[in-house]
């Protein structure tokens, strides 16, 4: 009987007792991740109650607890707005436009910035093309709108080439090259370290023995380099695919106008002109919101799915 | 474990003793008394003050009524998010200056919602100057009441109706040059462009930024309508961009975009690139406002050669009088000498602590020293008296750190943006127009006020539940409206399509948004 008893208890102490050495013995790791899930609770969990004002009709006087209730009305407005399908069109093809183009851009850079053997060149070159991630989106689009004018420096260039000369910001066939390729020029230096960070991790090693079995630097690059790329990059495919709905509005914004909303209206501008109007429709704002996050959601989980599939590369 | 334990319950008891500490300055703040005003800074007051409480108007006005006010300050720009985070805490100051009107539901709903109190009795009771003002105005109490007839602020007076502060500016020099007088019909204009285009070899003869292009009155009050919503000389309310004298309007855009006369980035110009032209030489003539585009041109202007000139609002055919889309609301007549603003108004809250302090503090604002204190400061600090009129001392009419006039002028008081009081005296006007060429300008632009056919909506309240409904619909309209604007101006769309792009602005239930406006119309008229 006490035997048993003593059985029975020793295990478990021991248990409390390894988890208590745990702790002590790594106190300051646990209070740093206390801060973070803090954080975490309470500036991205806890807001997420708000939310529920997508089904209410938020009135600032009677508070979320005291709006009215009206079901999904929110959502089915935002359905059957006359401009959804076009926003939607927008949203997603201006961003898998960009996703398309600037996507393998960045890898395509930081495989010929591992090719340049010159270290001040490369240095060079990495500095200046970091630059424009530094330079603000208003500025950015301050200098666009200045050199795309009729007598604007991309336009003289333009016209070298054949081309018109005319305010390219003012014509809806162009929009979504403008805004893909000042992306790509916007990120490709930034974007590019993470897989230089990647590549540096790649073991020498591999090349060695592949040029001593006569593979050509195509065939290394493809075989060891790419490959040893190969789950950055589908982590961050991932990753970009589930903010597909979110394009950011900034950019657009300064650089739309009533001519060119044919395609460059996308959702999150028409939403900022709604709800930062005359008359703040919170709730409706709010629905369609949730509404892109649960596409995101859907897109993410699937891409995942698939990419664990088709590589065995996954977030989760 | 323990340590972690101490650690937590050490955070705890931190949150709770700043938690108490706050709970305890609010008790200390209500003892002594001292009344809360929540309102706005403007950015260009902050380069010299951090709260109103350093404004030696206030100060004064404290000291003459014997009130004490304690001013909180939302963040600059901000002003709204804030406001409504202030309603949500369920904790008002005593006096809160905003924009009530522009709300969803209007101040009407305020007051329903138990945020403002109607002032009707207070007035009444203890602001004597605001109450005679108001009986003697009816306008004036229109504006500064909800649709239920109760008034809810002390609002904002603009003394000088006749300020019409948009308008058409033009190069005196080229104009000259080419032998022309001033513009008076759209004529003249084109004999302008051509000239201009001809003779001295300008590209562009005429310029603005996309956002006046789409808002401002330009050119199209010139056929005799409005610019979006407004309200005709019978006291209708109508869309000017479905009215038919629109594709007259359109088509004039259209040709004079055809034969280079518009600038073609009209529909990308920003206000700094339009000024960088004009400056530049590179265009002739613009629209813009007497105080922040004229007067900013003048100083910036690049040689004597340089010169502008303010033109009065065409007339469509030579000989005729022009008529005019005036932003004085409907319902004042050529000759009333005082209009409303209703930009910033101050109403109490229904937790104001004392109402008769709150009004006395208020009501000085509507007397003649009030007047004074609110336009030029402190006498003998920032104006003194050359005969009756009042003068800015040198430090602000010529700060020789070169500040500018307006930053100077809110460091004493609060003259030149729109707050409850007296605003826009015209000896203010007089001295904060430096240049004579705004002086002018402002008679211009006066000259032909009295042809006025379209007015601006007065500051009419749909009904709560109405404005969801509106919002829905106006952000499909504009969305439209714009485009189809841009796009028959610029010509990528037909202007024989115009019959089919009103139908369409039908099918969008414009008439619903136009049926609202005219009841909230009544219900002003009504007031």
């Amino acid at each position: 009987m006490y035997e048993l008893r003593a059985r029975n208890v020793l295990p478990n102490k021991k248990h409390k007792a390894s988890i208590l050495k745990d702790l002590r013995r790594d106190v300051w790791i646990y209070v740093l991740a206390a801060v973070v899930l803090a954080y975490y609770i309470l500036f991205h969990y806890l807001p997420m109650y708000g939310a529920v004002i997508a089904f209410k009709e938020y009135d600032v006087a009677k508070g979320i607890m005291g709006s009215p209730w009206v079901g999904l009305k929110n959502f089915k407005d935002f359905f059957n707005d006359y401009y959804f399908v076009r926003l939607l069109r927008n949203t997603l093809l201006l961003s898998v436009y960009n996703l398309l183009w600037s996507f393998p851009a960045t890898i395509l850079f930081a495989l010929l910035l591992n090719e340049i053997r010159q270290e001040k060149f490369k240095k060079v070159v990495q500095t200046v093309t970091y630059l424009p991630h530094f330079i603000s989106t208003i500025v950015v689009c301050g200098m666009l709108i200045d050199f795309l004018a009729d007598d604007g420096l991309i336009t003289q260039i333009v016209k070298l080439f054949g081309g018109e000369g005319k305010y390219y910001l003012n014509y809806p066939q162009y929009f979504r090259t403008i805004y893909v390729s000042s992306g790509i020029w916007q990120s490709i230096g930034w974007g590019s370290i993470i897989y230089l960070a990647a590549l540096s991790g790649i073991d020498t090693e591999l090349y060695e023995a592949a040029t001593i079995d006569g593979a050509g630097r195509l065939r290394q690059t493809w075989h060891i380099t790419l490959t040893g790329l190969l789950p950055t990059i589908v982590t961050l495919l991932i990753l970009e695919i589930g903010k597909l709905m979110n394009l950011g509005y900034e950019k657009i914004i300064l650089l739309y106008n009533g001519n060119t909303y044919e395609t460059a209206d996308v959702i999150s501008t028409y939403v900022y002109r709604l709800g930062l109007g005359a008359s703040r429709r919170y709730s409706y704002t709010t629905a369609i919101g949730l509404f892109n996050s649960l596409i995101n959601l859907i897109l993410l989980v699937s891409a995942n799915k698939i990419s664990k599939r088709l590589t065995d590369n996954s977030l989760w | 474990m323990k340590r972690i334990i101490c650690l937590v319950l050490a955070l705890c008891m931190l949150c709770m003793a700043g938690c108490t500490n706050q709970e305890k300055q609010k008790e200390a703040g209500s003892t002594n008394q001292k009344l809360t005003y929540w309102v706005g800074m403007n950015s260009s007051q902050l380069t010299t003050i951090s709260n109103y409480a350093e404004l030696p108007m206030y100060q004064k006005l404290s000291e003459e009524t014997g009130v004490e006010v304690e001013f909180m300050h939302p963040p600059t720009g901000q002003e709204a998010e804030q406001y409504n985070l202030l309603i949500a805490s369920g904790d008002y100051p005593d006096m809160i200056e905003r924009g009530w009107s522009t709300d969803a539901g209007g101040p009407g709903k305020a007051v329903a919602d138990g945020i403002v109190l109607p002032l009707d009795d207070a007035i009444k009771n203890y602001a004597p100057n605001y109450q005679e003002l108001l009986e003697n105005n009816h306008e004036l109490k229109k504006a500064f009441s909800t649709d239920d007839g109760q008034i809810f602020a002390f609002g904002g007076i603009t003394v000088m109706p006749k300020l019409n502060p948009g308008g058409y500016f033009i190069r005196k020099d080229w104009l000259e040059k080419l032998g022309m007088e001033a513009p008076k019909s759209i004529e003249d204009w084109e004999a302008y462009f051509e000239g201009c285009k001809t003779q001295l070899g300008i590209e562009t003869p005429f310029s603005t930024d996309s956002y006046r292009m789409n808002y401002a009155k330009l050119f199209s009050e010139s056929f005799g309508i409005g610019s979006k919503y407004y309200i005709d000389a019978a006291g209708e309310v109508k869309y000017a961009p479905m009215q038919p004298e629109f594709k007259e309007y359109l088509t004039l855009m259209n040709s004079w975009f055809e034969k280079g006369y518009l600038d073609k980035g009209i529909f990308s110009n920003d206000a700094n690139m339009v000024e960088s032209k004009i400056l530049n030489s590179m265009t002739g003539s613009f629209y813009g406002f007497i105080g922040s585009t004229f007067g900013k041109l003048l100083a910036a202007a690049p040689d004597e050669q340089f010169q502008l000139m303010a033109v009065e609002s065409p007339s469509l055919k030579s000989g005729e009088a022009a008529q005019l889309y005036v932003t004085k609301p409907y319902g004042f007549d050529a000759s009333a000498d005082m209009t409303y603003s209703l930009t910033n108004t101050t109403a109490f809250s229904t937790k104001n602590k004392d109402l008769e302090k709150s009004a006395k503090f208020m009501d000085y604002l509507y007397t003649e020293e009030g007047r004074k204190l609110k336009n030029f400061g402190v006498q003998d600090v920032s104006y003194t008296m050359v005969g009756d009129k009042p003068t800015y001392t040198e430090e602000i009419s010529n700060n020789a750190e070169g500040r500018s006039m307006n930053e100077m002028i809110g460091k004493y008081c609060r003259a030149t943006y729109p707050n409850p009081g007296f605003g826009d005296d015209p000896y203010y006007i007089e001295q904060y127009y430096k240049y004579p060429q705004q002086l002018e300008a402002v008679d211009i632009f006066a000259a032909n006020l009295d042809h006025a056919v379209a007015f601006d909506m007065p500051p009419v309240t749909p009904l709560a539940e109405e404005v969801t409904e509106m919002s829905t619909l106006q952000a499909t309209i504009d969305t439209y409206q714009e485009e189809m604007f841009a796009k028959f101006i610029m010509g990528t769309e037909s202007l024989d399509n115009f019959d089919k792009y009103v139908a369409t602005l039908k099918s969008m239930n414009i008439d619903r948004i136009l049926e609202i406006y005219k009841n909230a119309m009544q219900r002003y008229e009504a007031r």
